[in-house]
């Protein structure tokens, strides 16, 4: 909260601010103090991780809900709700580049009058066809020259591969089909497959997911409980906003019992620490947090 | 007839079914070691079961309402019953979440019989007739469904599960919830059948039964209080399931099902079969076409809305009557200038206080000719603002004219809803779309529904009482196609129900200009129509006695009616009572001539979106609560205030 209004507070008001505004421009200082805006929580968490700051964004609570806090000392800028930011706030802040997801295409005539807007053709979770990792990379390189840090995006791209391999080293490729899934309550569940930030990592780690169905453009499907039944596969449970008293409502269901996964009690809950439609930094947090709890299962 | 219709139901269902039947076994002792069994006894044929109970117990609560308010329309979804449980869930997730874990059903009753309750308070100085208490279900059904709104707007990800179960699914995974439902139904169908006697009682006429020493209120009560509770703990179980608890006592009464006794042996049944048919049908296809979850609840609401398109033209329902309630609304005022005129300082008033005073992050703040900028932000929302709110209380004045009903409002007529299907489905549908497609598909889901109102009505002269139903039907298909697209948590759904909210979030300066002048346009059209609507209200004889053709004046201002509503939508979303509330206070204030009365609803439309514009941006800063949701918020209260309390 105290990082709003930091530096942009009376602008507009003063006539001497405007000249400290030019000379502190010529110093070549705004240019990196006025916030980078976007909407979308898997391009701000890639701005984070190339050091861009103050990222403006929306639905911050529910951001560092998902991503476990990791982000909680960030500069971000609460702009309001996601889907309706503040305009008059965005003005004040001037920010120096809006990046949009091609979902967000029908703002983009709002948002130009803001400053200088871009849409990201290479977002991930576009539902176009194609491979997920290169259209992650090039997502990713994309958005780091957009804002002025090619080099810092590559750097993330390589250094995530690296770590990659390091964690599927320490799987020994030996794990059984896993079935990554959300609760929404105790007879619904999402399961993700095809498209999912998911798939994509198990895949990485040299992982089989046991979910083959189709999914939609972020990659997961809504089914129900029953199913599950038939699949001889591991559970990965995904802990961000689980529903309440789902534990006790779960523990007396039938079928839930009778989950092969449960049955075996292997399943595997994983922190909140990722955005389910994330980029490289949850692709990151989740690849450890799964492979840590697969190794720490006495699996290997 | 009746058996017959059965009969075929249910080999279709067995049908449906064919593959599993054989494995009976599986019902009672399955094979821990076969799956396919295990499946069956968990799942499958838990589900059948279920639907079989849930689709009887909202037949049966559907009969109990409809005898006991004599009305064919009633039902736990038209009363409010399912939205008021579906609001209290929401508020018991956010504020209370330990109240779910204690008792889902309890906080389910609690909101249901809360909603059901507002709707009597508002029919019952109108004697709970038939058409005012379906409207009233329908005011409340739209308030809770504002409210609901912003909540999912600022919570979307808590609440996603609740979607789920908004929608209905009957979806089980053992036997809990059977268990938990089937004592509860069984009391309540005994309950059902002690009072049959003195429920057929109320086929008679209130004085006929009251000499039958019968204490009608109890009765009434009783009744009510059986069927609420029914759907509300069925409800509870699988959540909102649309449009069972109307149409199978429906169907029954017109295959000749005349006697309560019939209607009840005949439609619980019935109610049963047709949710377990259209759920094994939905079983048998979901899966293989779409990679989504086709909820159970909201399609039956899909079929069951154009069902109620079909049966509005059967029912028999009074119509002419000249309006008791129009002259009545506060005095005439002597001098409406001046009081327009007044009016016209508070809105400038208003006006400059919505571009000049805002927030920012140090607080309140009134601009100076240095931010100008911010200015460019604000009036072109605070000019879409007052003209959606123009022709929404200009349309809502015609139409309640036209319809000698206070509480109709563009808003009923459902033209809202048709053009909001549209664009919901071009947000979902279209890869990226764009603003001007996404307009152009507006006004074409706004022109279907104007001719659906049209071919559905000229039959009966467009009679108001049916073309207000015929609103009902379209909004309950809004509702059900909004369900279905909501359920699988796509994050599309936050854009959607951002839209929805209603919010002049997207103006720009060109698109403010064209709303206002579309306001300006359509706005002086109405005015020579004033004769019209002076005469109209005094009812159908007198209206063709002085010489005016009804079926064309009421055409016309029906068209002049649409053009408006559409174009208001498309800024401030299908949620607002502007319609219905910007004519009532006119005429309060005192403007009663139609002309006056025209000009006046334009002046207090304008006034309140501006003013629920204004207030959606600064209560909650930096976050925003789009103006229709204020400005439902505010007119639903004052509507139910004016309903209830007041002579309406």
């Amino acid at each position: 909260m105290h990082l709003r209004g930091k530096w942009y507070g009376a602008r507009h008001r003063s006539a001497w601010f405007g000249l400290l505004l030019m000379v502190v421009s010529a110093a070549g200082w705004t240019e990196t103090s006025r916030p980078v805006a976007t909407f979308d929580w898997g391009i701000a968490e890639t701005l984070l991780a190339l050091d861009v700051a103050p990222v403006a964004m929306g639905s911050v609570h529910a951001f560092h809900d998902w991503t476990g806090d990791t982000y909680a000392s960030s500069e971000i800028i609460d702009v309001g709700v996601q889907t309706l930011p503040n305009l008059e706030l965005l003005d004040r802040m001037s920010p120096r580049r809006i990046l949009l997801p091609p979902r967000h295409r029908h703002r983009e005539a709002l948002m130009s009058r803001l400053g200088k807007t871009a849409r990201l053709d290479h977002y991930p979770y576009a539902g176009s066809e194609g491979d997920f990792w290169p259209r992650m990379r090039a997502f990713t390189e994309e958005a780091g020259e957009l804002v002025g840090k090619a080099p810092e995006a590559r750097r993330l791209i390589r250094e995530t591969a690296e770590h990659f391999d390091e964690l599927a080293s320490r799987l020994n490729g030996q794990a059984p089909p896993l079935l990554v899934v959300q609760l929404q309550d105790e007879r619904h569940l999402r399961v993700y497959g095809e498209h999912s930030l998911f798939q994509a990592v198990l895949e990485r780690l040299g992982l089989k997911n046991a979910w083959q169905g189709s999914t939609n453009q972020w990659g997961y499907t809504l089914v129900g409980l029953d199913e599950l039944l038939t699949m001889e596969a591991r559970l990965v449970i995904i802990e961000g906003a689980l529903p309440v008293g789902i534990e006790r409502r779960l523990s007396s269901s039938g079928m839930w019992r009778l989950l092969p996964s449960v049955r075996r009690g292997d399943t595997i809950v994983l922190p909140s620490s990722f955005w389910i439609a994330g980029t490289l930094p949850s692709a990151n947090r989740f690849a450890e947090a799964l492979v840590e709890a697969l190794a720490g299962a006495g699996d290997g | 007839m009746l058996g017959a219709g059965c009969l075929t139901l249910s080999l279709w269902h067995l049908g449906g079914g064919a593959g599993f039947i054989g494995d009976l076994g599986a019902l009672f002792s399955p094979s821990p070691q076969d799956t396919g069994q295990l499946l069956l006894h968990y799942a499958w044929w838990p589900r059948l079961l279920m639907a079989l109970l849930a689709g009887g117990g909202l037949a049966l609560a559907g009969v109990l309402m409809q005898q006991v308010l004599r009305n064919p329309l009633a039902s736990p979804t038209t009363l409010g019953v399912a939205a008021g449980a579906s609001l209290a869930l929401m508020a018991a997730r956010l504020l209370a979440p330990g109240l779910l874990v204690l008792g889902r059903e309890w906080v389910a009753l609690t909101g249901g019989g809360l909603a059901v309750g507002l709707v009597f308070l508002m029919a019952w100085r109108q004697g709970l007739a038939p058409v005012v208490v379906v409207l009233s279900g329908l005011v409340v059904n739209f308030y809770l469904g504002a409210v609901a709104t912003a909540l999912l707007l600022f919570h979307h990800e808590s609440l996603v599960g609740l979607l789920i179960w908004g929608a209905g699914s009957l979806v089980q995974n053992g036997w809990d919830d059977l268990a938990f439902l089937w004592p509860r139904l069984l009391v309540g169908a005994i309950a059902a059948c002690w009072l049959l006697r003195p429920l057929a009682i109320l086929e008679l006429d209130d004085a006929s039964a009251r000499s039958l020493g019968v204490s009608l209120r109890t009765l009434r009560l009783a009744g009510l209080g059986i069927s609420v509770a029914l759907t509300a703990s069925i409800v509870s179980v699988v959540g909102v399931i649309g449009f069972i608890g109307l149409a199978a006592p429906n169907i029954v009464r017109m295959a000749g099902g005349r006697s309560l006794k019939q209607r009840l042996c005949w439609g619980v049944p019935l109610g049963g079969l047709m949710l377990a048919v259209t759920d094994l049908l939905l079983q048998q296809m979901g899966g293989e076409l779409i990679a989504a979850m086709l909820p159970t609840g909201a399609i039956t609401g899909l079929l069951g809305a154009p069902l109620l398109l079909w049966l509005i033209p059967r029912l028999h329902l009074e119509q002419g009557r000249p309006g008791q309630a129009t002259p009545s609304l506060g005095a005439r005022h002597s001098m409406p200038g001046r009081l327009a005129i007044r009016l016209a300082i508070i809105l400038a008033v208003a006006v400059v206080m919505a571009v000049w005073l805002g927030q920012d992050e140090q607080g309140w703040d009134w601009l100076s000719g240095d931010a100008w900028t911010l200015a460019e932000w604000r009036w072109p929302r605070m000019l879409s603002a007052a003209a959606s709110g123009v022709m929404l209380a200009v349309a809502g004045a015609v139409l309640q004219r036209l319809s000698a009903n206070p509480m109709a409002s563009p808003e009923v007529l459902g033209i809202s809803g048709g053009s909001a299907i549209f664009l919901v489905l071009g947000i979902f549908l279209l890869p990226s779309p764009t603003q001007p497609l996404l307009i152009g598909l507006g006004t074409l889901g706004a022109l279907i529904t104007l001719g659906l109102l049209v071919v559905m009505n000229r039959r009966s002269g467009f009679a108001p009482s049916r073309l207000l139903l015929t609103g009902v039907a379209i909004g309950a298909l809004f509702d059900a196609v909004r369900s279905v697209l909501l359920v699988n948590g796509d994050p599309r759904g936050q854009e959607v129900i951002a839209w929805m909210a209603g919010s002049t979030y997207h103006s720009s300066a060109t698109s403010a200009l064209v709303v206002a002048l579309l306001a300006g346009g359509l706005g002086a059209a109405a005015w020579p129509f004033a004769r019209w609507l002076d005469i109209l209200p005094l009812g159908s004889p007198m209206s063709r006695a002085l010489g005016i053709q009804l079926s064309r004046a009421r055409l016309t201002l029906l068209l002049l009616v649409a053009l408006m509503t559409a174009s208001a939508t498309l800024v401030v979303g299908p949620l607002s009572f502007i319609g219905l509330l910007g004519p009532h206070m006119a005429r309060l204030m005192g403007f009663s001539r139609a002309g006056w009365h025209l000009a006046g609803s334009a002046l207090v439309g304008a006034l309140l979106m501006v003013l629920a514009d204004w207030l959606g941006r600064q209560l909650l800063f930096p976050d925003e609560i789009p103006a229709g949701v204020i400005a439902s918020l505010l007119g639903g209260a004052y509507f139910m205030w004016g309903l209830g309390w007041r002579r309406g």
